[in-house]
Order: structure tokens, then sequence, then C-alpha cells
């Protein structure tokens, strides 16, 4: 299961710019996030609150709709303005509040620090350009970065390299006028490599057509690798894929992920797969936070009724002798703002004051948080 | 204009005469007449008003319009939808016809197709029919082929629809929405097609009004009484317009819905 | 309630099979009367042979590209198979002589996606309404029961009977798929992927819903699904599909926790479960992408990814061979993972 290429394809670069190992990472304060439409607003998300340190594998789990998706591109600015609306908060990277920056600023963080893969592995490349070239640039934009970090680096880049031989380009690299992947093919055959592609050196000339989910996914990886960013959010990048793909792939992303020492940040839906890879496991429902705990304490002892309720909905045996719980009812409508408890009409223990106060997202054993009444938060 | 042309329509079939002249009748004032508040439009060489005559005229666009996109739309969305569920040779066969339309300059083909049936406005409305149902055939074959691997026709072939009843009612309801979008469009192109074939002297004999045929009868006279040729021309820019207006103004109604 | 039969069926009365079922789609770049050479083929399903007993849930398990949806729509009919026969209830049904009406009054199917299986101009009343009047006839007040019941036994009330799917949520829709389905009170449903397009919570609901109506109405289920937790859930039988073949199937309760072909174990232990202490995803071996299905490898066509595999597997097709009571395997090499 060991890696036998060693990553001196990256050795050229300092880990993540971070100085302690395991130091405060990215921090978000009192998050709200609101989609407008002409139908009404939907509150996406509801003062979110959540820490992460450096170094480690942390997984964000709940339905569809509640908000996770959200919180993750608010994280990295790709949040569709309109509709979307930051109605609060702040998301502080490395004590960097980065709602707060421009967006020239912020896409200075994009890609080198803060990098991001997608579900669907068929729209996530560029589909008329080569699959080498398209990491070449990825490379490209670091070597930029490096170089001259207040540039700010635009797909023109690429643009140019196509059309002309740039000499106006103020950078010590000379782009070629075609297959950008010629000047850096060494390092995206090692990074190919890395991420167990076979036959890398036919694959730099492929189209992303050509491969199939799961190598692509790998591409993505290979890609946010080659910038050494010190956070990786993925979002669902395994459900599309079929089981024993997505085996490979989570596989690969724990392993990586730490040799290269980057904090991940892993979206899902699965609980079961979030149990495979995650040291630390947040559950959000229709936009709140519930339970914030280390992968093991939510799964011996889950606090929170939601999350006690999915892990009871969760198949694992046989019909004759296990029996699913599934949770009555459905999920709130968001385009209201429900006060009290968002679980509350679903809750199994549910109390008066849960319908009028809403809970709030508290320690109440070491590292284990949760949002519950209950528990007297 | 739509209103217009159902009160002329409906006047013109009670044999009430709306129009402050009888438009075919000659010599009611002055010949060539410049507009005036006798003639609002002015007269014509043998002294027909020219503004009785356009408004005599109107219901015929309407109803051509209105016809030819209508049969058009039937045969087309019929065609297509039953090309794009059975594949195969029917399939290539429907394309291959149309490409022949396609490959034929639709004047051209409007025009020999019209000499050989003879004038008259119901002759004109078959000819523009036989040229105008080849885009919505393609259109609904279009559209047709993304729905024919939907899940829900097979779900009604397990419920136990025949072939036609799975086209009825299933195939074609889900793609009208877009050929009436593209209908919408086409209306005015009719009236200019028609219009360029009464021009040509094609469609409704003289003495009766049609705009097209007015412009052709008219233009010798472009310099003496410029408002002879050149007002029906008009007549027609507009018509053309409020058609396409007409038509957005559904676009948008059925795009609410 | 534990299957006490030496073997899976001979003592249960099967109520579906398939026997030497085969569908090969060609391609044709062009439509060229011309054209040179051998003609390619998709090869969706390959020679697959299984035997469904009555009342009970067979899974069919695979990845994307194993031919599962093609086989389940040759079995209901919809596509015509290359070669094979589907026998029902004792009688080929795919002779093609055969009243498709009557057929669909048994057999009857949810489809994946409930998204596209629901046309999106019909009213619900009126889609559950379509099979009843199709298949079944009788008044417009008799159609009317039959459509508010199935929508009782489901879980939906009257105010979804009017509502379009657009209004409608993904677990509402698929009990919409399902109430359309048991209309025509069937005995075998084919159901696709039916809880992949939906949420975990909703899924237990479906799941639940599906196990009590198969006991009310003793109806088949042959379930089509990747997810090897829904199908160790729902099923007695399991069928393993690879590229095309079947290459194991036998109780579920023998298969899962001892799968025997290389390729159910590679694909079990990468099931993942909601256990962090039994991480078992991260040592999951599996090498490789599932091959082409116009060129795949000859012989046996898991062996470029088995690590077992042997000069024989490359050169001969292995065949269907029982090892253990009711179990069958199609690997050359069986004893191998016998331990």
């Amino acid at each position: 299961m060991g890696l036998e290429i060693h990553l001196s394809a990256f050795s050229n670069l300092q880990p993540g710019n971070s100085e302690t190992k395991s130091s405060r990472l990215l921090s978000i304060s009192d998050l709200s996030i609101v989609y407008g439409s002409g139908g009404g607003d939907v509150y996406a998300v509801d003062r979110a609150n959540l820490d992460i340190e450096s170094d480690k594998f942390v997984t964000i789990v709940g339905e569809s709709g509640c908000g996770k998706s959200t919180v993750a591109l608010a994280i990295i600015g790709l949040l569709a303005a309109p509709p979307a609306r930051i109605q609060s908060g702040r998301i502080e990277y490395k004590s960097v509040d980065l709602l707060s920056l421009v967006e020239n600023e912020r896409r200075k963080y994009r890609g080198t620090e803060i990098a991001m893969i997608f579900q669907e592995p068929l729209t996530s490349l560029n589909p008329v350009y080569k699959v080498g070239d398209q990491i070449a640039e990825a490379i490209v934009v670091r070597e930029e970065r490096k170089h001259n970090p207040n540039r700010v680096v635009r797909s023109e880049i690429m643009q140019k390299a196509y059309d002309t031989r740039v000499t106006s380009f103020p950078s010590r690299i000379q782009m070629p006028r075609r297959n950008l992947s010629s000047l850096f093919r060494d390092e995206i055959l090692d990074a190919l490599k890395i991420v167990r592609i076979p036959d890398p050196d036919q694959v730099i000339d492929r189209y992303p057509f050509e491969l199939s989910g799961g190598m692509v996914q790998r591409v993505m990886i290979a890609m946010a690798l080659a910038q050494k960013p010190a956070l990786l959010i993925a979002d669902e990048p395994t459900t599309a894929l079929d089981v024993t793909t997505q085996a490979q792939v989570l596989k690969l992303m724990k392993v990586l992920m730490d040799e290269v020492n980057t904090s991940v940040i892993l979206i899902t839906h699965d609980l079961a797969v979030a149990s495979q890879v995650a040291d630390r496991v947040i559950v959000m429902y229709a936009g709140d936070l519930v339970e914030d705990a280390e992968v093991y304490d939510l799964f011996s002892e889950p606090l929170h009724p939601y999350s006690k309720g999915l892990l009871s909905c969760i198949p694992s045996g046989s019909k004759d002798n296990v029996k699913l719980n599934p949770i009555p009812g459905t999920v709130p409508d968001l385009t209201t703002l429900i006060p009290g408890c968002k679980y509350a009409a679903r809750c199994p223990y549910v109390m008066e004051i849960c319908r009028k106060k809403r809970p709030t997202l508290t320690e109440v054993k070491p590292k284990h948080r949760v949002a519950c009444f209950l528990y007297g938060t | 204009m739509v209103i217009t042309s159902l009160v002329v329509a409906i006047s013109n079939s009670l044999h009430i005469s709306i129009t402050p002249y009888n438009p075919i009748q000659q010599n009611v004032g002055p010949p060539l007449a410049t507009p005036s508040w006798a003639h609002i439009l002015g007269t014509d060489e043998i002294g027909r008003d020219v503004f009785s005559r356009i408004v005599a005229a109107t219901p015929n666009d309407l109803a051509v319009s209105l016809v030819v996109i209508a049969s058009a739309l039937a045969i087309g969305s019929l065609l297509g939808t039953y090309a794009a569920f059975s594949g195969g040779l029917v399939d290539e066969g429907l394309m291959r016809i149309t490409d022949v339309f396609f490959a034929i300059p639709s004047l051209v083909l409007a025009m020999a197709i019209g000499v050989a049936l003879g004038p008259g406005l119901t002759n004109m409305m078959i000819v523009l029919i036989i040229v105008w149902w080849p885009p919505y055939a393609r259109l609904a074959r279009g559209e047709g082929l993304k729905i024919a691997h939907q899940n829900y026709i097979d779900a009604a072939r397990i419920s136990g629809a025949g072939r036609f009843r799975i086209l009825f009612d299933h195939a074609i309801p889900n793609i009208l929405v877009t050929l009436f979008v593209y209908a919408s469009l086409d209306i005015g192109t009719v009236i200019i097609a028609y219009a360029g074939l009464s021009y040509l002297g094609l469609s409704v004999t003289p003495p009766h009004p049609e705009w097209g045929q007015m412009v052709s009868g008219y233009q010798d006279y472009l310099l003496l009484a410029p408002w002879l040729p050149l007002i029906p021309g008009l007549v027609i820019a507009l018509g053309v317009i409020g058609f396409s207006l007409l038509g957005d103004g559904i676009r948008d109604t059925l795009e609410r819905f | 309630m534990v299957l006490e039969l030496r073997t899976t069926h001979s003592e249960q009365e099967v109520i579906l099979e398939t026997r030497n079922i085969s569908k090969f789609y060609p391609i044709r770049r062009t439509f060229n009367p011309f054209q040179r050479g051998p003609s390619k083929y998709v090869r969706a399903v390959d020679n697959v042979s299984i035997k469904v007993p009555k009342g009970k849930t067979v899974a069919i398990v695979g990845e994307s590209g194993c031919g599962k949806t093609t086989l389940a729509k040759v079995i209901a009919l919809l596509v015509p198979p290359t070669s094979g026969d589907v026998i029902f209830e004792g009688e080929s049904i795919t002779n093609g002589k055969i009243d498709r009406k009557s057929i669909y009054r048994e057999i009857q199917m949810v489809f994946q996606d409930p998204d596209s299986s629901l046309d999106p101009r019909l009213e619900v009343r009126d889609s559950i309404a379509e099979p009843c009047k199709r298949l079944l006839g009788g008044s417009e007040n008799e159609i009317q029961s039959t459509v508010t019941r199935s929508l009782q036994v489901v879980g939906l009330s009257e105010r979804h009977a009017r509502r379009v799917p657009a209004h409608l949520s993904g677990g509402q829709k698929q009990r919409v798929a399902i109430a359309r389905a048991i209309s025509p009170r069937p005995k075998l449903i084919i159901l696709d992927e039916p809880t992949s397009a939906l949420d975990t919570s909703v899924q237990a609901q479906i799941l639940n819903l599906l196990l009590d109506l198969q006991r009310d109405y003793n109806l088949t289920y042959l379930i089509i699904t990747h997810n090897i937790s829904v199908a160790e859930y729902l099923s007695d039988i399991l069928v393993v599909m690879y590229a095309g073949n079947v290459v194991e199937y036998g109780l579920s309760n023998s298969v899962i926790p001892k799968p025997r072909h290389p390729y159910t174990i590679a694909l079990i232990s990468s099931a993942p479960i909601p256990n962090p202490w039994k991480r078992n995803l991260l040592n999951a071996e599996i090498r490789g992408e599932v091959p082409s299905a116009i060129n795949p490898p000859s012989g046996c066509k898991f062996h470029p990814r088995c690590p077992y595999a042997e000069k024989l597997c490359s050169e001969q097709s292995p065949e269907l061979c029982e090892i253990g009571p009711g179990h069958f395997v199609s690997c050359h090499f069986a004893e191998k993972t016998a331990e």
C-alpha cells in the first residue's frame, strides 16, 4: 500500500507555509449564507461556527440541501454572489478574514493555499485541452505566484502561450508556442504516477473525454497537489464513481494527504465513507452544524438525535437480523427562518424549549461539540 | 392587427361592408388621388380606395400565417416524433427527405409548386405548408430523440401503452413547448413569404386586394404616386413586426407556464 | 427467517428464469451498406442464466457497464435479447408471440432516477392511473379507487395526487413510481437502482416500504443496484455481474460473508462500512479499470485485474460451477479463495 514514487516532484516547495504543525488553519465564525431568488430567500447556512486544525482529515456530512456544499464554496470563494449572499460571519484562514478581501486578493489563496475538487469529474476538466496541458497550467500558476506573488494570474497565460511566443511576458518562464506540457513534462509525469494513473506518458496527451471518471478525479487530485495547498476541499469527489473506484480514490487521498501534510475537508452525504477516512466528522442539518466530534466518538456515542437517527438509517446487515429505523418526516423548508431547533419537528426527544430557542454548538465532552438542549446547550 | 383581421374577416363573411368604400369598386374617387381625408391612403389608378383595399386584405395574411404554421406544426411534430421513436431507416428516411427540401431554396420551390397548382388563396396555403413543414419535423425529431430514452417512456410501455399512444400522450405534449417557441418566431417569416408569392401574382387574383399583389401592381406608379406601392409595402413590414411581437408574447406566456 | 434449503431453488417455485440471455449492440459508425470488416459489438449482457424464486428478493449487483440495467430491460421486455429466453411462470415470454399487456399485468418495473421516470406533464394520479387504464381496464371510478389505494399504500395522500413531479421531492417521486408499479397488482417487480438517487434517511424509508409491500402483497423482487449495503439488506439471493457476465451467484448470507470470486471479494471489500474501527476501505485491493465492452479481455474478462490469474484465465472463459450448496462461481481457480 505504500507509495513507490518519492515526492521529489514537490520537494522544491515548502509545505503549506505553516510554521507549526498543529495550528489553527481555518476558523469560521457565525457564517450565514442566504440564496435569494424571485420566489423568496433560502436560508442555506445559519450561523455556522467551525475551526479546523491543520493536518487533519475532516468530513462534513449531511443530506442534500443541508448547506455543506455552500460552506465549501464560501471557503474557497466560488459562491455565485448573486443569488447567494453572505449575510454575516468571518472565514479566517491563517488569521486573515477571507470574506473581507477583494476578489483580486482572494484569488491569491485559491489554488495555492486552498484547493478544491468537485463532484462531477466529467465537467471538471476543460474538454478541449489535453490533460497534460491542464496540469501544466496548474504548475505555471504556481511558478508565477512564486516569482511574483502580487501578480494576478489569469488564464490569459494559457491564451498567450498558445497564440504567440510570449516575450512581453514579465516572467522568467519562456512559454513555448504549443504544448505547455513539454515544459514541465517530468513533473507532470511524476504527478500522474503519484496518483497511480497507469501509462502516464500516454495520459499526458489524452483529452479528458478519453479518461474514465476515476482517472479524471485522480488528475484533479494531481492538479490540486501541484500547488501544494495547505487545505484541500473535496466536494463529494467520489459520489459519481463506482464503488471500487471510490475505494481507490479515497485511499489515494488519505495516503497522499498524510504524505504532503495537507488538511482535507471532505464533503459527503455518505456517513459510511466518512467513517472510513475521517479523523473528525461534522454533521449538518438544514443549514446548521449539529454535531462535531472525532470520528470514533461520533460512531460510538452519537449525541445529537439527528446523528443517532442517521446512523440507524444505514443498512448494514440483512433484513432478517437488522431493522432499519428511518427518521420520520422530511427535511424542513428552508425558505422560512425557523425559530428554535430545526430538527424539532422530527426529533423523538423534542422538548418545549426546542421549538422556541435555537441551541448553540457547544463542547460538552472533550473535542465533542453538539447543538442540542438535551445537553443543555 | 389581430383584432382588425378578425373584424374584417367576420365582416367579409357576413357581407357587410365596414370599409369606407368597397375595395373592389372602381372609381369611388378620382384616380391617383393623394391621401386626403376623403381617402385616407389615396386611390389607385382605377379609382379604388387604397385604405379599404389594405384593410380588406388583412385577414388573408392572418389566415395564411396561422393555417400554415399550425399545419406545419402538426405535420412536423407527428413525423418528427415518429421518426425519433422509430429510429433506423424511418429516421434516416425522414432526414433525407428534409434534406431534399432544405437543398432547394424555399421560395423557388414555393413558386414552382404555386405555378403548378395555380393561383388562389387556398393553393398558396398548400404551397407554403409543403415548404414549411421540414424545419418543424427536424426540430420535433431532435426533441423527440431527447425524450425517447427517458424512463417515463419505458414506464409508459410497461403500462401497456402502444406506440401511437406513447407518441400522442407522452412524446408530443413534451416537445410542443419548444416547437411553439420556434413557431412564434416563425409567424412573421410566413407573412413575408406569402407577400412574396402574392407579389409574383400567385395568390388571389385581382380585383381582390392582396398586399403583395398591390405592391407589384402599383410599382409602375412609384414616381407618380409613391404612396401606392410604398404603403402596402410598409403595411407588410408592420404586419411582420406585429406578428413577431405577437409571437414574442406567446413565447413569454409559455415560458412562465 | 433463514432459508434452510440445501440448494437455492430446487424446492422453491421459480417464477422467473433467464436462460443464456445475451444482448449485443452492434456499433455502426455510419449507415454504410458497404462497410468492410466484421461489425463490432458492445457485449452488454453475455450469456446470463439466473433463476428468481417466487416471493424472494434477488439482487443483481455490479458496477457501471456490467450489464445489469440492460438485463433488467430484457427481462421487462423493453429490449429484445440477441439470444436466449426469458421464462416467466414456466412459459417463454421472449418468443415474440406474447401478449405484452398480459405480461405487464404480472411483471412491473420501477426505474432508476425518479426525476425521469414520471412524465413531467402528468399529474401524479394520471401517472398512476395509466397502467390501470391500459392493463386492467374498468370504469373511471374503479381506476380512481385503485389510484387512491395505491397512494395510501405507499404513504402519500390525496394532496399529492394532483401535483406534478416538479412539485415533489425525490422520495415522493419514487413513492409515486412504486405506486404506479403496484397498481396492476403484479407478481414480480423489477427495481432498477430504486434508492440510488435518494438521501440516506429517505432511502431507509423506501427500503422499509419495499419490505412492507413485499410482505403484504406477496411480491417477488428483482433489484438492480450498485450499493452492496442495500443489496445485503434487501436480498435473499445475490447475483454479481462483471462486464456482462455473472461471476458469482448464491444466497446472500453465504456470498456476502464469504465471497469466492476475486471480483466479488474486491467489490465487497470496497463497500464502505459505517464503522471507523473496521477500516476495510484502506485495505481494499483492486487494480485497474472496468474493461472496454467492445474489446473485452480474452478468456475470463476479469483476468487482467485478478490477483490469482494464471495462463488459463486469459485463454478460456470459465463456466459457472457450484462450489457450495446453491453457491455458484465463474472462476477456474475458485479453490484459491476458499480460505
